[in-house]
């Protein structure tokens, strides 16, 4: 079948894409060439693509420049344990969207999409009242649970398609095997479901990774701050120092572009049966 | 053929309700009252209002102004996203040498979030130093640099490239993971009934696409409509209002202005115009969703 | 696939209870609360919150509580909050709406009416001592008083003069501008786009409204008269937007000034691309770290016609929580941080101006490029206080915008100002 392809369409198609990559890639390409150059040479002008003088040191500079291993270790904690909180709660909830009647299921998956309709900004004061209440603020676990919070919609809906795919003469044939519901659930439903847990953990990490006004609001004390804070203290008052700026913003992306390399394939396939349907 | 465990099913989602009822709902409620109440620069509420928060956006030749932008801007980039990505889904469906690589290179804007994205093409659509200006001078297509952030024009057109850049690989891999759905049966008998490439296209990919389109076509609406750091790290609406959009515009009037009884309202209008337009989409597409309407 | 999942059921199991104890350990990061609950005997614990205005300010400041808590142990830990400069407003606001203001924080003076107002500032005159208050360079320490009330100790203190390059003006056979009509003929004769444009002109971002108060204050102009009304649509204040406006038309500055912010102005100017930009004195610091051989000098702003000469000056101030519960130990650490050694060091390393007079004679700031933006304070004019000023100042960037882009007439566009603020 794939012979069939080789026309005119497929070196089109090729071309496309082609394009599209390097637009996409062309920003990233520069902000590594701009991150590699001395402070003086930013603004050389005409601007050139590549720098005159390699300025490797800045990203080591960079390290002690703020304390950036902090940072990432903030936003490790922070998005890692709002992964799993996110999925604790996400895994029951999608099953019992996909597999169980219960009054309100429908009201449950509205709800779950009201709360996509109101951007972060809007939510930020009663977000920190809340927090404020329960003595959280400026507390990292803040920013876990709202983390958690606000990509659990997703999370649901993507595992809830998932789990609708999965034949259900299996789950029942473990139930009568003497298994119960949860039993069922952690011993069949999850295992074959490996795909769509690790495309939905992605993007709850990729959320938590990458969030920034919630943090700026909840978080003061500076040992405190996550990597997003951190990278925002190189936009200074009167200059932005964007050869650390993007050495810093290169270092972030790093950890998610490995994880999603690592889970490509489940990603798609995730992604396939929970969005499809 | 779901069962019926009211019990069990309740005590499933007992956890997502709670921590979303908390987290999501109570912020929810909050601006809800500010939108009825007049409220210090400090975000207190200090009395009920009635309608005057919202009789007030009625007047604001702004508000009209910016949310007439911000759906021009949302069809904009979830238009645009959405024809991009069905060729580039296509393409990554492919068998081709390299496609791990393309795939890989794809995900990075992704990867990076709307900030850092925002932040770099900043960088790159710099006055003076932007590099796109000293390319096209470099080849003479242009003697003087463009300011690409200066005019309402270019402004935009700016903005809305870095929000089509942003939106490409989430919605080219969902139609990719369609994609792969599609028996590849269906496929083959199209080729060999001698149907083209582009009528098999038309006639048996593009339908069988369909319910990935209008999900992921649902969900980007709503991200892009409320998407805050793009225009804000580009321009912060410079010049007066022309490039913001509803939820920088809610922010300056909130936080730069301390207008927290009118940002409520416009908030709570945007919350009911998407409510509107998920349940007038999902009621026109007739798609009983994965994304809760039904 | 169907038998494997029974098989391999006791490590799901064992993964299972690892998401439980995931689970758990929010929970118990939940337990740990807040900072101040945890103050062990008598030590009172305060939260101290100050802008970053560089990636510098953190660790700087952070010297200055660990001596101060080095020097205090047992008694009062002082706990060092940051937020980015121009979240301060947001931070602040935040977090006094929900009574968790900090006990010590630095702010921009001209919030000072806001927040005094919703009674959110503590006075400061019953303990300022005669000898502390002397210390001060008095005009500045005037900035902070409000009603009566001195709320805020000046930090961030700045003078902006006019920076221009002696080499590229000396070449036009041009002299340091006096006059608007120099600054025109300066601005238009030493264009040479696109490696050198007139004048700098920032549109975006902020200190649009401070930018144009270079023209407005030096045309006699004002933003509000002593009620509070505005004067934008005064005569003065129409023909200072007028000159910008013309300056930008005739080619005097970068083409399309909403493309540009004021942090993008300085690198440009910092470059050798700009002849002439008015600023604060961290432009010197930051050519001498990152542009050493560029020629410049810095003179007060033109003025037109005659007009007297007004210096746009910008201070900050640190103050303390009306409601904060340790007011005695609050100032007994604000007290601490005005020892010259600590500002001497804040000063220089982000590049304002002193505000204790023995910083002020000090050697740094003695010398030829400091002593003319020191000697400028002596003209200062401060911005003014309303309470609703954070408003007032995105109605004027919105009317300088649409004037500079051509949106609407100088005229039109401070009519519609005027109409703006006086309903407020």
């Amino acid at each position: 079948m794939r012979r069939h392809e080789r026309g005119l369409s497929w070196w089109l198609l090729l071309a496309f894409l082609a394009l599209v990559v390097a637009v996409s890639i062309f920003p990233f390409a520069f902000a590594l060439s701009t991150s590699l150059r001395p402070r003086a040479e930013l603004f050389s002008f005409p601007p050139t693509w590549f720098p005159k003088t390699w300025a490797w040191e800045n990203f080591v500079t960079v390290w002690s420049a703020v304390p950036l291993l902090r940072y990432v270790l903030n936003s490790l904690v922070v998005s890692v344990l709002a992964t799993l909180l996110n999925m604790a709660f996400a895994i029951p909830a999608g099953y019992a969207l996909a597999r169980l009647n219960f009054p309100g299921k429908r009201l449950f998956r509205q709800a779950l999409l009201v709360t996509q309709m109101f951007s972060p900004v809007v939510l930020l004061i009663g977000l920190f009242r809340f927090m404020n209440q329960v003595h959280l603020l400026d507390n990292n676990a803040s920013l876990v649970i709202t983390y958690a919070a606000l990509s659990l919609a997703f999370s649901v809906w993507f595992l809830a398609g998932y789990f609708e795919s999965i034949p259900i003469e299996i789950e029942e044939a473990a139930m009568m095997d003497g298994c119960t519901r949860v039993g069922a659930l952690v011993r069949v439903v999850l295992p074959m479901s490996k795909p769509a847990l690790v495309a939905s953990g992605v993007f709850a990490f990729i959320w938590a990774w990458n969030e920034f006004m919630i943090a700026l609001t909840f978080i003061s004390t500076p040992d405190n701050r996550t990597l997003p804070l951190g990278i925002y203290s190189f936009l200074g008052q009167y200059s932005v120092e964007w050869n650390y700026l993007m050495a810093a913003a290169l270092i972030a992306i790093v950890p998610v572009l490995i994880l999603f390399l690592l889970i490509e394939k489940n990603l798609v396939k995730g992604l396939t049966a929970g969005a499809v349907k | 053929m779901p069962r019926s465990e009211p019990l069990v099913g309740l005590l499933f989602i007992l956890p997502t309700v709670v921590l979303v009822g908390v987290i999501v709902f109570y912020p929810i409620v909050e601006t809800a009252l500010m939108s009825f109440s007049t409220v210090n620069s400090l975000a207190q509420r200090e009395g009920f209002a009635g309608l005057a928060n919202y009789e007030a956006l009625l007047s604001d030749t702004v508000f009209l102004r910016v949310l007439a932008q911000t759906v021009f801007w949302t069809v904009a980039v979830v238009g645009i996203t959405t024809v991009v990505s069905i060729p580039v889904a296509l393409a990554l469906n492919l068998n081709f040498r390299g496609r791990r690589l393309a795939r890989a290179l794809l995900i990075v804007p992704w990867a990076a979030s709307l900030m850092i994205n925002a932040i770099i093409w900043r960088w790159i659509l710099d006055g003076q130093h932007s590099i796109i200006n000293g390319t096209l001078m470099r080849l003479h297509l242009i003697d003087q640099p463009i300011i690409w952030l200066g005019s309402e024009q270019t402004a935009w057109a700016a903005i809305i490239l870095v929000g089509i850049l942003v939106s490409i690989p989430f919605t080219s891999f969902s139609l990719l993971a369609g994609l792969q759905s599609v028996p590849s049966e269906l496929y083959e008998a199209a080729m060999v009934d001698g149907a083209g490439f582009w009528a098999s296209f038309w006639h048996v990919t593009l339908p069988l696409m369909r319910p990935v389109l209008i999900v992921t076509t649902l969900l980007n609406v709503i991200y892009v409509f409320n998407s805050f750091p793009i225009p804000w790290v580009l321009t912060q609406g410079s010049p007066a209002y022309r490039t913001d959009i509803l939820v920088t515009y809610i922010y300056k009037r909130a936080f730069a202005e301390g207008q927290f009884g009118p940002a409520a309202a416009m908030a709570m209008l945007i919350f009911v115009l998407l409510l509107a337009f998920s349940l007038t989409f999902s009621h026109i597409t007739k798609e009983r969703a994965k994304v809760g309407i039904k | 696939m169907m038998k494997s999942p029974f098989a391999r059921s006791g490590r799901r199991a064992r993964r299972a209870l690892a998401l439980a104890l995931a689970v758990a350990t929010v929970a118990s990061l939940a337990a740990c609360g807040s900072s101040n609950d945890s103050a062990s005997g008598g030590e009172v614990e305060l939260r101290f919150l100050f802008p970053e205005y560089s990636a510098k300010t953190t660790p700087l400041m952070k010297t200055v509580v660990d001596d101060f808590n080095a020097a205090n142990k047992g008694e009062i830990k002082v706990n060092l909050e940051t937020a980015p400069w121009d979240k301060m407003h947001d931070k602040l606001a935040v977090s006094m709406g929900s009574d968790q203001a900090p006990d010590v924080f630095g702010y921009a003076t001209r919030w000072i009416s806001e927040f005094a107002g919703l009674k959110q500032l503590a006075p400061l005159d019953d303990v300022l001592t005669s000898d502390f208050r002397e210390g001060f360079n008095q005009k500045v320490l005037e900035a902070g008083v409000y009603e009566g009330k001195t709320y805020g100790l000046p930090v961030a203190v700045s003078a902006r003069l006019l920076f221009y390059r002696t080499d590229v003006l000396e070449k036009a056979g041009l002299s340091a501008p006096k006059t608007w009509d120099d600054l025109m003929e300066a601005a238009t004769e030493t264009a040479n786009p696109p490696e050198l444009y007139g004048l700098g002109v920032p549109a975006s971002g902020i200190e649009v409204d401070t930018f144009f108060n270079y023209f407005l204050y030096n045309n006699g102009g004002d933003i509000l008269d002593s009620d509070g009304k505005s004067m934008l649509s005064e005569p003065e204040s129409v023909e200072a937007l007028e000159f910008l406006t013309d300056l930008v038309k005739s080619g005097g500055s970068q083409p399309e000034p909403s493309g540009f912010t004021r942090e993008q102005v300085i690198e440009n100017f910092k470059a050798g691309q700009l002849a002439m930009y008015p600023t604060g004195p961290w432009l010197t610091a930051m050519i001498k770290a990152d542009n050493p051989s560029l020629e410049f000098d810095a003179v007060p702003f033109p003025t037109n016609d005659g007009k007297e000469q007004q210096t746009v000056s910008v201070t900050d101030s640190l103050g303390m929580s009306a409601s904060g519960a340790h007011q005695a130990e609050a100032w007994k650490f604000i007290e601490f941080m005005y020892q010259p050694k600590y500002r001497q060091v804040f000063d220089e390393t982000e590049g304002m101006l002193p505000e204790l007079n023995a910083v002020a004679e000090s050697a740094y700031y003695q010398t030829p490029e400091y002593k003319p933006f020191i000697d400028a304070l002596s003209t200062a004019k401060f911005q003014p206080q309303h309470p609703k000023f954070e408003q007032i100042q995105q109605i004027e960037t919105v009317a300088i915008q649409k004037a500079l882009s051509g949106l609407a007439s100088p005229q039109e566009a401070l009519d519609e100002a005027t109409a703006k603020i006086d309903k407020l």
